[in-house]
């Protein structure tokens, strides 16, 4: 009796110690947000600017969870509070420093969802969002009844919503694979370090990555049960199939592409020999098939550019692995280590199918889930993108696999090299991380000034007038419902142009675009951020941008309308027209 | 989780979501709360036995699912206002309850 008591006093002893050590790094965390200087972030991003106390709270939240991890009897609450720190750490920090959202391109998303807002309908003409508006319209619907005076705030707390969402029917996964709870503790952890990709801000491929993970759970844990799965599998035949219905149904209304990630990884389930699947196979083929065909055909029958690199393997590859722009030595590094943290997983989850394949016990199913996305680099090149869709998509099942190599699949205690690996592993990963997801903070950061600048704009422009911007990833650009009725006219190309000069020429070309095109009157947007992505991306070359506002700033017809502490905005006139009056 | 229980919180989430001097945090606190509460009360005493994980898994796909269908079947039809919303809202989980409770196959395995 005695000493069964002092077991228990030790264990909450334990326990305590391990509590404390999870409040000392949310401390820690805390104190550190003040001393960062975003004003200071260089080309390696944000571990350019973070103090030794953020660090410290990373370590100490990753020993005491590792720590953890050793014992027998996992405290699986307070294992999911050191979880739970680890999001808040990684995706509440830029929220909080940066006041408004993160990435220029989110804010064409919240454009989408004031234009439903406003009139309570789509227009399949203007965009491709237009054509799948599920995500919008779910997030109108909130605006609407909560009666917000925008969707910017729940933008700017996204990410971290996803990734605690995405933990819920991640565990329903792991739990579907295996009873070993120490085995799911850690693949979550791996899977909330590995998702650097950016993919879960304000998006419509972050909320039907959500239902991707929600129906391949539903159907490991209801439809068809592994013996070894620690989920009773208990659930109405009817209900089930509504819910993978709809799912799919929001799946295809949301998103381009995860559509075909799910029927990739329902083929592969099939392929491990989960013949049942085939009913939902067609279920969500059907579904993706009519809403393409139907609610999108506007689209889809307009710009061929979308489905034209289908089934060419070589070009897609080419495109997707293509040298991205290394404009310095210290970006060369984040690039590099970006690489090597991504390999360095997928070398891991090698490592655990090794191991399975020697002790014969090897899970086919989890195995093709995470083969399933690579098949779809044939499909299109995504506009360069589809690598990183891949390695979202097979993520969760690499992660469980890489959990594998030092969580043995039984309650034995870790062995040394089980135990110091998974340390190194969550160390690595922690430090990889800071430099994949956070490495290109000089170019995603948006200032609160940009939204002001775009809001009085889109506010104050005449409609069919044009937006002059020199990007359009920098800028927060269409962020309003009225944005379809502007013309929106880069200076230059984001993605072809490199080191461009800008000259009067480039000036009076743009006034000639407008009187071409009939626009009454465009608004050139000179700001900060957008100054230095051109530049850091070598877009534009050194002084252009100067230059170039000098050029407008003199030009007798051009008139500033507006200046905040980061943005300038100059009101230009079309050329004069050639047919005499 | 019952509903006779619940509803004390569900009339207050409604208030609050419809008040207008309450302000926007609140209201969307409130909005998020409610959108989760109503299928999980319904659905949650049927499947209160499964895992934490999965249950609330249920509780959150259904909620979203349901206002998802709700936003979008609305923004096609062209009537995109709040009581609309509400009123599907309450179809659908409606819809759902039943194909889980009354259906002649509720409870069988799969």
């Amino acid at each position: 009796m005695n000493a069964t008591r002092a077991v228990i006093r030790s264990r909450q002893w334990k326990d305590h110690r391990h509590l404390v050590a999870l409040m000392v790094a949310l401390l820690l965390w805390a104190l550190s947000l003040p001393l960062i200087d975003l004003s200071r972030v260089n080309d390696l991003g944000l571990v350019s600017v973070l103090p030794l106390s953020f660090y410290v709270a990373l370590l100490l939240l990753a020993i005491s969870a590792w720590s953890l991890l050793q014992r027998s009897h996992l405290p699986e609450a307070l294992l999911g509070a050191h979880l739970v720190a680890l999001i808040v750490i990684l995706h509440v920090t830029l929220p909080l420093l940066y006041v408004v959202p993160r990435f220029g391109w989110t804010y064409k998303h919240l454009g989408v969802v004031d234009y439903i807002v406003q009139r309570g309908r789509v227009d399949p003409v203007i965009d491709a969002y237009h054509n799948w508006p599920g995500f919008f319209s779910l997030i109108a619907s909130t605006v609407r009844l909560a009666r917000l005076p925008d969707a910017l705030e729940l933008a700017r707390w996204t990410p971290a919503a996803f990734n605690f969402l995405y933990l819920l029917p991640l565990a329903m996964i792991y739990r579907s694979f295996t009873p070993h709870r120490r085995v799911l503790w850690f693949a979550a952890w791996i899977f909330v370090l590995g998702n650097w990709v950016g993919q879960d801000y304000f998006s419509p491929q972050a909320f039907a990555y959500l239902l991707y993970l929600f129906v391949i759970a539903a159907c490991l844990t209801w439809l068809v049960p592994q013996r070894t799965s620690a989920e009773p599998g208990t659930m109405p035949p009817p209900l089930l199939y509504a819910l993978l219905l709809l799912s799919a149904f929001a799946i295809a209304a949301s998103h381009q592409l995860t559509p075909f990630m799910l029927l990739a990884s329902i083929a592969a389930l099939w392929i491990a020999g989960v013949r049942r699947l085939w009913s939902v196979f067609i279920l969500i083929l059907l579904v993706t098939l009519s809403w393409d065909a139907g609610m999108a055909s506007t689209y889809l029958s307009r710009y061929s550019h979308w489905y034209s690199s289908f089934g060419d393997l070589e070009r897609n590859l080419q495109f997707n692995v293509e040298q991205p722009v290394e404009y310095s030595r210290t970006h060369t590094l984040v690039i590099r280590l970006t690489r090597l943290t991504t390999l360095g997983l997928w070398a891991v989850a090698a490592v655990g199918i090794i191991r399975e394949l020697r002790q014969k016990r090897t899970n086919w199913r989890i195995v093709l889930l995470a083969a399933a996305p690579f098949p779809m680099i044939a499909l299109g090149a995504y506009g360069g993108e589809m690598l990183l869709r891949i390695y979202l998509f097979s993520l969760p099942f690499m992660a469980l696999l890489a959990a594998t190599v030092f969580m043995p699949a039984d309650s034995q205690p870790l062995r040394r090299w089980e135990s110091w690996g998974s340390l190194a592993l969550m160390l690595l990963l922690q430090a990889g991380i800071l430099f994949s997801a956070y490495g290109n903070e000089r170019t995603n950061r948006i200032l609160p000034a940009d939204v002001q600048a775009a809001k009085f704009l889109y506010s104050s422009a005449p409609p069919g007038s044009a937006v002059v911007t020199f990007s359009v990833d920098s800028f927060p650009l269409k962020l309003t419902g009225d944005y379809a009725e502007y013309w929106h006219l880069p200076i230059v190309d984001d993605q072809l142009d490199r080191n461009v000069q800008l000259t009067a020429l480039d000036y009076q070309a743009l006034q000639e675009e407008m009187r071409n095109r009939g626009i009454p009157a465009g608004f050139v947007v000179f700001s900060a951020t957008q100054q230095v992505y051109a530049e850091t991306n070598r877009i534009l070359a050194p002084g252009a941008y100067e230059s170039f506002v000098r050029i407008v700033r003199d030009h007798p017809e051009a008139r500033l309308i507006y200046r905040n502490s980061a943005t300038m905005i100059y009101r230009i006139t079309p050329a004069p027209s050639r047919v005499p009056q | 989780m019952k509903l006779p229980t619940q509803i004390p919180t569900l009339l207050l989430g409604t208030a609050l979501t419809l008040v207008p001097t309450v302000p926007w945090e609140v209201r969307l606190v409130a909005g998020v709360a409610l959108l989760l509460s109503g299928p999980g009360l319904l659905l949650a005493p049927l499947y209160g036995r499964h895992p934490p994980a999965s249950f609330w898994t249920l509780v959150l796909i259904t909620s979203l699912l349901v206002q998802f269908m709700s936003a979008l079947t609305l923004l096609y039809i062209g009537t995109f206002t709040p009581a609309n919303l509400f009123l599907l809202d309450l179809i659908f989980v409606a819809g759902l309850w039943l194909l889980s409770v009354h259906w002649p196959w509720a409870g069988r395995q799969p």
